[in-house]
């Protein structure tokens, strides 16, 4: 995260000033991993494809998406059971990937993402040869 | 085989096996209505004369999702499907799946006529509004 800190001479500094304000959600992921590479699959309720950043740096991915309040501030619930905020969450490969081949698809609130393994870190299969 | 390990965890409550689902009532007595938890999470609104049910129900498909009205009660069914095939092995299991069901007892009675539910990006929202008997009528004082 980004902070910004202004600094003037005989004077308090100012407070560090987040990036964003509100809360910020995990959202619940599903993985499935291959020889050929990872599919995550993540619940992104309310999220346009607009709104969905997803990076991949130094072996971490990285999702990261904004969503638009759906109520006014102050709204008053009668029952509050989940919040509607920004979602994000980075997860740390085991091994190089091809970022090239990254694919990803939004739909309904839900991202299927393909990321594939490099090759070099595929499994190969050792031929045993009989003399 | 390589390992993931993610930077964030996910949030309490959630995780584990999720592959059984009961279906739950709930019934608000008193404000603030309290809500045993089941699934679909939900925000419930009043808005005007009526009151908004919001659910989030990413991935699932909106012919899957079954709204009914009956008196004061509004219940959220139906099923969510898995985009994986049942025999794959999931390194990470975290979304729940499968058949949900949830009535709401609201206090007041729904005109079961002017119902709307609409399914967007993933979220449910339906929309009731409270029966003609129900609304809140002003009453002249006479002096």
């Amino acid at each position: 995260m980004v902070t910004t800190n202004e600094k003037q001479q005989a004077q308090p500094a100012a407070p560090a000033e987040p990036l964003d304000d509100g809360p910020v959600y995990t959202p619940l992921v599903d993985i499935v991993e291959t020889n050929d590479g990872y599919t995550f699959y993540a619940d992104l309720p309310g999220v346009k494809a607009g709104d969905l950043n997803i990076t991949y740096e130094d072996e971490t991915l990285t999702i990261d998406a904004k969503v638009t309040p759906r109520q006014p501030k102050g709204q008053a619930y009668l029952v509050q059971e989940y919040g509607v905020g920004r979602f994000a969450r980075s997860f740390s490969t085991g091994g190089p990937v091809d970022p090239q081949g990254i694919r990803a698809e939004l739909k309904d609130g839900e991202l299927c993402l393909f990321v594939p393994k490099a090759e070099s870190a595929k499994l190969r299969k050792i031929e045993v040869k009989t003399p | 085989m390589a390992r993931l390990m993610d930077l964030f965890p996910p949030l309490p409550g959630f995780g584990g096996d999720l592959d059984t689902w009961v279906e739950r009532t709930f019934a608000p007595t008193a404000p603030p209505y309290f809500a045993e938890r089941g699934y679909p999470s939900l925000n419930i609104f009043e808005q005007g004369d009526g009151v908004i049910v919001e659910a989030e129900l990413p991935g699932a498909k909106a012919k899957d999702i079954d709204v009914s009205v009956a008196g004061a009660e509004v219940t959220l069914a139906g099923q969510r499907k898995s985009p994986t095939q049942p025999d794959t092995t999931l390194s990470r299991r975290e979304r729940p799946y499968g058949k949900f069901g949830r009535t709401i007892t609201l206090p007041w009675e729904i005109d079961a006529e002017h119902v709307e539910a609409a399914f967007q990006d993933g979220v449910l929202t339906v929309r009731l509004t409270k029966s003609e008997k129900c609304r809140a009528r002003k009453i002249n004082v006479r002096t």
